[in-house]
């Protein structure tokens, strides 16, 4: 808290040298006006991620709207695929996802900053389809060998639903230009699964546990706002 | 950024430790394709369990013995229960029961028929094997003596360890 004193300390400091310098007593009537506009921008962990993980593609296109002083509404919406190679099982899951809902401000920012510490809340919705490549059957011996069954069993319009809240990071580093970073807890709400299978992966949702409905996530991107108007 | 929101990200990290720690292992005991579980039972007193004296089991056409039990045991020596793996990739599993008493070996072949099922467990498991419509058949001597009077099917469907499928009276 202290450093919060000092800088506001400081920054009275000014006003009051200033005043004198004017050699006036004037009450302080400047409003630093907020810019309401649009924000876009992509997620560049996905995109991180396809350049380093050869199982792994994904785009996400980022996106918020201010609405008042502390609320914006926000949303994301991309693709991913994972094909993925495991001790039991090889599978691939790909398809689209989008989330929508709201971003609330929670810091106080100072004069005309324009930062946010915010906690956010998404309903995500995904579509894909999943194909089982290779699995065994676990067994508890090696009397006999084991029995690899390779198939291409696709399954598709398979979905999801989830409950997402996100806890981050936009903060101005150019005018207009911003850099964001976040946590997201999943939880999801129902899903569609394949026949004697699951979903192993969900595009926007992310890995699956087998002990529970939790998910978790990360996004760091960069956005850009487009002004609208101040007030 | 103000207490509630120090709260908050506590909360948050907390939260998101505990459910990455939680990784998806699988217990065998959970979750595997079962074993056929084998009693014997007096073939004199029906109700009565039997030891046998030393048991081995073979499929036919292979030179090494089935596993008895969850330890891997080949070989047991006074027991009145055996559990032996079933194929997964054929829909009879041979068996020869081999029984060595009173140093005489004796060894009688069942068939064991069934109905492969495949069934998905958990994404650390994988899919399993269980046997629907277990039926036996045990192959008559011409020459020599059986040692199992009869086999009877009591479960017909092998879903896990520790139901009884197979009664065998001797």
């Amino acid at each position: 808290m202290f450093k919060y004193f000092i800088s506001i300390a400081a920054i009275l400091t000014c006003f009051v040298s200033s005043a004198q310098g004017e050699n006036e007593i004037k009450k302080d009537s400047i409003t630093y006006k907020q810019t309401y506009g649009l924000r876009a921008g992509i997620d560049l962990a996905s995109l991180i991620r396809t350049s380093m993980d050869d199982e792994y593609t994904g785009f996400q296109i980022l996106a918020d709207y201010r609405l008042s002083k502390r609320l914006y509404l926000a949303g994301e919406i991309g693709n991913e695929s994972l094909d993925r190679r495991s001790e039991r099982i090889d599978y691939k899951t790909s398809g689209s996802f989008i989330k929508a809902g709201v971003d609330y401000n929670m810091y106080q920012n100072w004069l005309d900053m324009d930062n946010m510490i915010y906690a956010g809340a998404r309903l995500g919705y995904a579509n894909m389809s999943q194909t089982l490549h290779r699995y065994d059957y676990s067994t508890d011996n090696n009397y006999f060998p084991v029995f690899t069954n390779v198939v291409d069993r696709e399954f598709s319009g398979l979905h999801m639903i989830w409950l997402e809240i996100q806890l981050g990071i936009k903060v101005e580093v150019l005018n207009n230009v911003y850099l964001i970073a976040n946590f997201q807890l999943k939880h999801q709400l129902t899903e569609k699964t394949p026949d004697n299978f699951d979903n192993l992966y969900v595009p926007g949702y992310g890995k699956t546990f087998d002990t529970g409905n939790i998910g978790v996530g990360y996004s760091y991107g960069i956005m850009y706002r487009i002004p609208f108007f101040k007030k | 950024m103000n207490r509630f929101s120090n709260i908050f990200l506590i909360l948050i990290v907390t939260i998101l430790f505990n459910s990455c720690e939680k990784d998806d292992l699988c217990t065998p005991d959970q979750a595997v394709t079962p074993r056929m579980v084998i009693e014997f039972k007096d073939a004199l007193s029906p109700s009565e369990d039997k030891a046998v004296d030393r048991i081995q089991v073979q499929e036919i056409g292979s030179s090494d013995f089935a596993p008895l039990d969850s330890t891997g045991s080949t070989s047991l020596d006074d027991t009145e229960n055996i559990s032996i793996p079933l194929r997964t990739n054929s829909s009879t599993t041979s068996y020869n029961l081999i029984l060595t008493k009173d140093g005489t070996i004796n060894s009688d072949n069942i068939d064991f028929s069934y109905v492969l099922e495949e069934e998905y467990v958990s994404r650390a498991c994988g899919f399993r094997i269980i046997y629907n419509d277990l039926s036996r058949f045990q192959t008559p001597e011409s020459t020599g003596t059986q040692w199992i009077q009869r086999a009877v099917v009591v479960q017909e469907n092998v879903t896990n360890n520790t139901d009884i499928h197979v009664q065998i009276f001797h």
